[in-house]
């Protein structure tokens, strides 16, 4: 029996040492982890692009032509100036350039030469707030942007087969390999993951008596009626008016029709886009207006630069004319939207704010996480955001101040200093309830 | 003014988008048969043709459930998935319905689960 005991200790003590030989275990990925991973890192054995190729996390989750300028000429996004087989009918690299515009082929691969659509690239921030709709999940800037059940988790699949592949046949396993059921749902959890994950509620009890006055405007329906379909700034549409429930709305605001488009006047061939369905009916999905201000250029088209621009679409014939414009107008037959420059600049100064107030609260939430170059890095862009919104209209100086002072202490690791300076700015910007 | 703006919102909320959210059918064409994400093995019948007809534009399919005949309608696309001979996927029509061809069929919706929105005809090595 001791003899018995003897050898099972030595057992013991052997299978311990054996243990401690092997490496620690890999900490098991969440499923945000994975589809991170996939998101950044997965080419699809396509033509090198990823998800984050386009969707850049040092730009928002989208793409300006800002950053596009600092990106070297062997970046995957500009596969079709290297790759003779996508040198035509794939991307337009002049357009992608100047304006941040990519190809899209969602009227149908017939005619490649003419049948196309050049679209931004949408953010991806707050998409857990933005993509439910009555009517089921609506996706890309029309809303029909997936394939298989049109869902957000099934957008990644058309995405490979329109932006990865290395030829324009897109043979599966040829091109490119589609996204596997795992991986479809791995991305979609860290899609839904980035940015806001619920909409604000307006009214904010803000400090400054410009973005205060453009909130009022905003919020009034008989002035800048904005609410009726960017209910509390966000994706969604009012359920007041559209009914409980109703999530984001497709509408058809005229953006198509605006005059001297800057993509246009290159004299580059832009084909008007129909927006929903095929053929489509000029409809657009509403996108969430918190993350506006640092994502610029603005509509489906990028035919905006600034955001006092995009409010000012709303003052144009171009809206007043559509669809939208003339049921805002009622049956009086007046302009749907009649805004000063003033009452621009208002909005404009709102939408910055919350904005702001939006990089704030990103910024002090990847503070709060482990401590690593990642999270100091994006920390400090989501800082250097709410920097540029505000400074950008000279608004709240104090609060900037603050903010320069939590990026500078940011950069040197200082987080607790640098989370008190963030919510010094964001005091300065709203009161506490 | 409040009766206006009444109207307002009621027109508002009629006429917007009355047409429901769908996905996308141009990339949905190169997705070889059985991997539609969301769609395959939930909403799609898939299986072998046993007979066509012609002039009634309706084809039988047996899948795991038994028999179902399907009707082909005017807006109906069908696709040649020719993955497997690593060739591209190509439009199709009707004569290419052969009996023996397995295929992959998305009905319309509910209410009509025998009438085909799409279908996706495996074209196997030589076919």
């Amino acid at each position: 029996m001791r003899l018995l005991q003897a050898a099972t200790v030595a057992g013991l003590a052997a299978s311990l040492a054996a243990l401690a030989a092997c490496p620690p275990p890999e900490p098991e990925l969440t499923q945000v982890e994975r589809g991170r991973n996939l998101f950044f890192n997965e080419t699809f054995a396509g033509n090198g692009r990823t998800c984050g190729t386009c969707h850049r996390a040092e730009d928002n989750f989208g793409l300006s032509p800002a950053f596009i300028a600092t990106l070297p000429p062997t970046d995957p996004l500009f596969i079709a100036e290297t790759s003779p087989a996508l040198a035509k009918n794939f991307e337009n690299p002049r357009l992608m350039r100047q304006f941040g515009l990519i190809l899209e082929n969602q009227d149908g691969f017939g005619n490649l030469d003419s049948t196309f659509n050049m679209r931004g690239v949408p953010h991806t921030l707050g998409l857990a707030t933005s993509v439910a709709s009555r009517d089921g999940p609506r996706t890309g800037w029309s809303g029909d942007g997936a394939p298989g059940d049109g869902s957000l988790r099934s957008f990644s699949t058309g995405a490979v087969i329109q932006h990865f592949t290395k030829t324009l046949n897109r043979v599966p396993g040829v091109d490119f390999r589609l996204p596997t059921s795992q991986e479809l749902d791995a991305m979609e959890a860290f899609m839904r993951s980035t940015g806001r994950q619920e909409d604000l509620t307006l009214p904010l009890p803000l400090q400054g008596a410009k973005a205060a006055r453009g909130q009022l405007i905003f919020l009034d329906n008989k002035l800048g009626k904005c609410n009726n379909c960017h209910f509390n700034a966000g994706a969604n549409a009012n359920p007041a008016i559209f009914g409980a429930g109703v999530g984001n709305r497709n509408f058809n605001t005229g953006v198509a029709n605006l005059p001297d488009k800057p993509a246009k006047l290159t004299g580059e061939l832009v084909p008007t886009d129909d927006g929903f369905g095929v053929p489509g009916n000029g409809e657009f999905n509403t996108p969430p207006l918190v993350e506006a201000a640092d994502t610029p250029p603005f509509f489906h088209d990028n035919s905006v630069a600034t955001i006092e621009g995009a409010v000012a679409f709303y003052n144009g014939d171009a809206f007043n004319n559509s669809p939208s414009g003339r049921l805002l107008a009622g049956t009086g037959g007046g302009r749907g939207i009649t805004l000063d420059a003033t009452q621009v600049e208002a909005i404009a100064a709102f939408l910055r704010v919350i904005n702001a107030l939006e990089n704030i609260r990103e910024s002090v939430a990847l503070l709060k996480e482990p401590r690593t170059r990642e999270n100091l890095r994006l920390a400090g862009e989501e800082t250097d955001d709410a920097i540029l919104v505000l400074a950008g209209a000279g608004l709240h100086p104090e609060a900037v101040a603050h903010l320069r002072q939590a990026r500078d202490l940011i950069n040197r690791s200082a987080i607790e200093r640098a989370t008190q300076a963030l919510t010094d700015a964001r005091a300065q910007l709203v009161a506490s309830r | 003014m409040k009766r206006t703006w009444n109207a307002v919102t009621l027109a508002l909320a009629l006429c917007a988008s009355a047409r429901d959210a769908r996905a996308q059918q141009t990339t949905e064409r190169f997705i070889p048969v059985g991997q539609s994400p969301g769609i395959s093995g939930t909403r799609s019948y898939l299986g072998e043709i046993v007979s066509v007809n012609l002039q009634r534009k309706t084809f039988t399919v047996r899948d795991a459930q038994g028999l179902r005949t399907i009707k082909v309608a005017p807006g109906t696309r069908i696709w040649l998935d020719r993955s497997a001979q690593q060739l591209t996927i190509v439009d199709g029509s009707m004569t290419d319905l052969e009996v023996g061809r397995r295929v992959e069929v998305l009905y319309v919706d509910d209410r009509r689960r025998d009438t085909a929105d799409w279908i996706k005809v495996l074209v196997a090595s030589g076919g």
